[in-house]
């Protein structure tokens, strides 16, 4: 960690003189591929970055400001509601949502709505706006509205909700540390049964509410060794890897019946 | 010890999967059953995707009925000519159920149907093997020796076209009706994703009198070729068989069913039948009352399984 810092500071420094613009940011993923073998529980990136500036970077009235978002692949799903039909409980209503990411965090250096105002998140994307265009916010406590219960609010709120506490999407507001006044770093756990594929990162710069400047980045999830070579044969070769778990069941029975033999 | 599982796509603890194994094999192995009505719960209870679940315990259960069979087989406790009728029909019922299967799946209520199918089968079975073998034990109580089979005593559906002997069982019955249990067997199987023992040992014992000592052994042979089937099926038609899962449930199953199949061997045939009962009873409760009792969350999120 020591190490990167040291080298983005170098970085941060040894930009070439530039004419007095806004800030740049350089950010660096502790990571570019997250592997999954077999003893694979989850992980955590860490997310390391240096705002750039020189003497004709004008000083700001306001702080340094960071948000950072995670955006896993986008996976399809459907929220189902239970109701009660007689005694029993059954699925009445759903609604599906297909593209959906299957992650998504936004880490910040303080509250979300401190640092730019709800337009400017909807602008940018950031926060619930990102996963479900409709939501006015990614809090808990959604503001109480006369609105009718439309069956859309009720669906995309219980998928918020529901997918927050299944770890998969997060707000983090305390995430995001400034090491000195231009250097910070976050970092975001990844649940072990977050969906595989690109992982989207961007940090944006803030101050006073207003976009400084913007950095993306991304890392990959994915399988490797045994676990790749057993998920590629279930998919590609599906009949000989089904007659592969057979034998396998076929073999184990017939060696523990030898070795159970009692007669 | 957390062990990453590369077709469900999660990591699980690998001794409570284990002694998940253990505890269903001790269970099958017992009663002559394959225990997926009691591992598919489990394995969903644990986070596994219900599609892994279903497709995985189908090749555990091809591992413990092999271990079964074989030890059967040398005691010459199973009928394979029956066995082979009940195999034959039981893939016509496995074409049927998987054709159902999907016209469910598309209306919607695949899992409603599945609960309510578990809560009537189990409670109907559980209900009267318990009936049964609580009269059965009853009349022993009292002195009277248990009703032995009458050899002339047959149900109309025996007597139908094409009988045939089957010296094993020392039964002479119409294949119509063994292949109609043989064809509904399959049906519920591939649907509810259970091998069909807890079904086809009361029929053969009730519908059919084959003896006890021949019953389990047959129903093993059965299960055996039914799974392996099924395996291959769900391996080629969803790719959800994990085989690391697979692996330690097929352990775990093997392990558990020796020392199921010796507790099995001290039963007297009453006693099998009442804790068998029992069994098959409180599973069906545990579907009734997650039909009927108010849920903590009433709603779910699937993620629906992207098709290449």
């Amino acid at each position: 960690m020591r190490l990167r810092l040291a080298a983005l500071a170098m970085l941060a420094l040894s930009g070439a003189p530039q004419p007095a613009r806004a800030e740049a940011l350089v950010s660096m993923l502790s990571t570019n591929a997250v592997e999954i073998t077999s003893n694979y529980t989850g992980t955590e990136i860490a997310i390391f970055g240096a705002i750039e500036r020189d003497a004709s970077t004008v000083s700001r009235g306001a702080p340094y400001q960071m948000v950072i978002t995670v955006k896993g692949p986008s996976v399809p799903l459907v929220v189902r509601e239970k109701e009660k039909a007689g005694i029993i409980w059954m699925n009445s209503d759903q609604r599906k949502f297909g593209e959906v990411p299957g992650f998504y965090a936004v880490l910040s250096s303080g509250p979300l709505d401190d640092i730019i105002d709800p337009d400017t998140q909807r602008k940018f994307q950031i926060g619930a706006q990102a996963i479900t265009s409709s939501l006015e916010g990614f809090s808990d406590d959604l503001p109480v509205t006369t609105e009718p219960r439309t069956s859309a609010t009720v669906f995309e709120r219980a998928l918020l909700r529901l997918r927050r506490e299944q770890g998969f999407y997060k707000l983090d507001p305390a995430a995001v540390i400034f090491e000195r006044a231009n250097t910070f770093r976050a970092q975001v756990p990844l649940p072990a049964n977050a969906p595989l594929g690109r992982y989207e990162v961007t940090a944006h710069l803030f101050s006073g509410g207003v976009l400084l400047a913007k950095e993306k980045s991304g890392f990959y999830v994915r399988k490797i060794g045994f676990e790749a070579a057993t998920a590629a044969a279930a998919r590609n070769r599906p009949f000989l890897y089904g007659l592969a778990a057979a034998g396998m069941a076929l073999l184990i029975g017939w060696l523990a019946s030898v070795i159970f033999r009692r007669d | 010890m957390q062990i990453y599982l590369p077709i469900a796509e999660l990591p699980v603890d690998m001794f409570l999967v284990l002694g998940m194994g253990v505890a269903v094999g001790f269970i099958s192995g017992m009663f002559g059953i394959g225990g997926g009505f009691l591992m598919t719960p489990l394995l969903i209870f644990v986070g596994i995707p219900s599609a892994v679940a279903v497709a995985t315990q189908a090749a555990q259960i091809a591992a413990s009925s092999t271990a079964s069979a074989f030890s059967y087989w040398r005691k010459k406790a199973l009928d394979g000519k029956l066995a082979l009728i009940l195999i034959c029909s039981g893939i016509i019922g496995t074409i049927i159920g998987v054709w159902t299967f999907n016209a469910l799946r598309r209306a919607g209520q695949l899992e409603l149907s599945i609960n309510i199918s578990y809560v009537t089968l189990m409670g109907l079975i559980g209900s009267f093997m318990l009936f049964e073998s609580l009269r059965a034990m009853s009349r022993t109580r009292r002195g009277r020796v248990a009703l032995k089979r009458k050899p002339g005593n047959h149900g109309w559906y025996q007597k139908l076209p094409w009988r045939m002997r089957f010296p094993r069982s020392r039964i002479y019955v119409s294949v119509i009706p063994i292949a109609v249990l043989g064809i509904f067997i399959g049906f519920t199987g591939s649907i509810l994703g259970i091998g069909g023992g807890f079904i086809i040992i009361p029929a053969l014992i009730y519908l059919f009198r084959v003896p006890t000592s021949v019953v389990v052994g047959t129903s093993t042979l059965q299960l055996l070729f039914t799974m392996v089937v099924t395996t291959v099926l769900h391996a080629v038609t969803n790719g959800s068989v994990d085989i690391v899962l697979a692996l330690i449930l097929i352990v775990g199953g093997v392990l558990g069913g020796q020392f199921g199949a010796r507790a099995g061997q001290n039963l007297k045939g009453e006693q099998f039948r009442l804790l068998l009962a029992l069994l098959v009873l409180s599973v069906g409760l545990r579907f009734a009352v997650e039909l009927v009792a108010t849920p903590e969350e009433r709603f779910s999120i699937r993620v629906l399984e992207s098709r290449q």
